[in-house]
């Protein structure tokens, strides 16, 4: 394969890691424009780590992203007390006061950023890809995915159920940052090269832009998106720097006709943990709420009336 | 069970609750009416944790649920409907009752896959269950937000159910409900209360207060008015006067 291709392959499978970590978090209601920072924070950690500590690629990535992972449980308590603008304005705020942290770290190379990375190779970005979706899948499925898209649709009924609200957000947040900030890594040592301006409002916004474009209902939704908006420079390379505007025009002609993205609908919805479960064999009911529940299905309101 | 001592509670300068005092006795069938704008509802909210009261305690079980939040109110185990149902309206049917059973269901990390266990094969089963028991097993795999009005104010009961509430707070389940919806409620009502679970009732449809409740709180212009036996609270001048007052014109 040449470099060419080699480079698409790995630069996309960035792409989708950013998106379906921004999802993550999106997944739980909650618009984060700072999800930049986090791609940052993995991208810095490992690059020091290996550049400077001369560590292995993988445990600098992963240690990048768990470095992420709680900078997004700590922006996340905080900022999940807000909600909609102000949690954007938050996050925006965050992403930039680490972009100027990023600006003014000599050990992080400053203004002038750091170089002499490498080592990510197309099947390291895919392996991560495939995992991350594997467990987003997993979770989609499971009983704290289930509240993840309970606390998206309706918070007020989800603490009457007694989910704890903000802990949800806190683990969707901490996730996605995980997920955005191991992507942040292997970005780094793609590059070889970083610097503070390349985790700008720019990146968090073209994040944001792969979820949204894609369907922010559906995981799918934000691999699709991130596929789509990241080969489309590649394939109309004539319109050099002009795609930004096209990218803009699209986002335009879809909030117009289609707001929820490319995949509207949650697909999970058919039967959560269904397909792991093998549908138990429908015995007579069990004695779970036997006794009465006889009263209720016969049931007789003249009782009552009658005593 | 539930005692409610000297509740208040002000929006700015109005009193939506003013001294309230009320007890909720063990399996019994508790109603609690008054014209509109009474402060039932707000009653509700201040029971779970929605509103913070003003002043006042309110004890459930020797616990303290002033300064609780709604989910640890929902852990004590007190479930609720709401006025104007609200379910997952993009989840299924089942998954709602599933998100029900969430303060049940197996905890830490696990949580995050989905796990075939024992537990968790016995919660799926009883929301089978109890979507039989609220006659809406054949529509398990129905997105919630489409189904008609009193079939999704029966499977929020079925919802709140799945939390195993020892107090259950019913607000006007039969508004919006027909005729036949309204004598299925009735019958589920007795029935939950015939588990052992005990019902705090807020309900416009007299007919339907007077027959189920064992004993009626009266609320008027966030006051208590009257309280006593379905009997009793029908003699009573001062509630007669709060709602004929109205409908004599």
């Amino acid at each position: 394969m040449s470099a060419y291709y080699e480079g698409i392959l790995m630069a996309v499978g960035i792409n989708v890691l950013l998106s379906v970590g921004l999802w993550t978090t999106v997944s739980t209601g909650q618009f984060s424009f700072g999800h930049a920072a986090y791609m940052g924070i993995g991208a810095y950690l490992a690059s020091l780590l290996t550049v400077t500590f001369k560590a292995p690629l993988i445990p600098a990535a992963a240690l990048g992203a768990v470095a992420a992972g709680l900078a997004g449980v700590l922006i996340g308590f905080p900022a999940l007390r807000l909600s909609h603008l102000y949690l954007a304005m938050a996050t925006l705020a965050f992403a930039e006061i680490a972009r100027v942290i990023f600006m003014n770290q000599p050990a992080l190379g400053g203004a002038f950023g750091m170089g002499g990375m490498s080592g990510t190779t197309p099947l390291l970005v895919w392996a991560a890809v495939v995992v991350a979706l594997a467990y987003l899948w997993l979770l989609g499925r499971s009983r704290l995915g289930l509240a993840f898209e309970a606390v998206r649709q309706d918070e007020i009924a989800a603490r009457a159920m007694g989910l704890n609200v903000t802990w949800i957000k806190v683990m969707a947040f901490g996730q996605g940052a995980l997920i955005t900030g191991f992507a942040g890594a292997l970005f780094g040592h793609f590059t070889f090269y970083i610097e503070p301006n390349m985790f700008g409002i720019e990146r968090s916004v073209l994040i944001l832009l792969f979820v949204v474009f894609g369907g922010v209902y559906n995981l799918w939704g934000a691999v699709l998106g991130a596929l789509i908006l990241s080969l489309f420079p590649e394939v109309f390379r004539p319109l050099k720097d002009w795609y930004l505007f096209v990218y803009g025009g699209v986002l335009v002609a879809m909030m117009i006709w289609r707001p929820q993205g490319l995949l509207g609908q949650r697909w999970a919805a058919l039967d959560v943990l269904g397909g792991l479960f093998p549908q138990a064999k429908r015995a007579p009911p069990g004695p779970v709420i036997e006794p009465p529940a006889a009263s209720l299905r016969d049931g007789d309101a003249g009782d009552k009336g009658a005593e | 069970m539930l005692a409610i001592k000297g509740l208040s509670k002000s929006f700015g300068g109005l009193m939506a609750l003013d001294q309230v005092d009320f007890h909720v006795a063990q399996g019994h069938i508790h109603g609690l009416i008054g014209p509109n704008g009474a402060g039932k509802t707000t009653v509700f909210n201040v029971i779970t944790g929605f509103l913070a009261p003003s002043a006042g305690a309110i004890l459930f079980q020797g616990h303290d649920l002033t300064t609780k939040g709604p989910e640890a109110v929902t852990h004590l185990g007190i479930g609720r409907t709401f006025q104007n149902v609200r379910l997952f309206p993009q989840m299924t049917v089942l998954e709602n009752i599933l998100v029900g059973q969430h303060c049940r269901a197996p905890r830490g990390l696990m949580r995050a896959f989905p796990i075939p266990s024992r537990r968790e094969r016995t919660l799926r089963e009883e929301a089978q269950e109890l979507l039989t028991l609220v006659g809406l097993e054949d529509f398990r795999s129905r997105l919630a937000g489409g189904l008609p009005f009193g079939a999704q104010r029966l499977l929020e009961l079925a919802r709140a159910l799945a939390t195993r509430p020892l107090l259950l707070l019913l607000d006007e389940p039969r508004a919006g409900m027909n005729r036949e919806e309204t004598d299925r409620i009735c019958r589920y009502v007795l029935g939950i209360r015939d588990l052992g679970v005990t019902v705090l009732l807020i309900e416009h449809d007299m007919n339907m207060v007077m027959q189920l409740s064992d004993r009626v709180t009266v609320l008027n212009f966030g006051r208590k008015i009257a309280e006593g036996t379905p009997a009793e609270v029908q003699k009573n001048e001062a509630v007669r006067e709060a709602y004929l007052g109205s409908s004599s014109l």
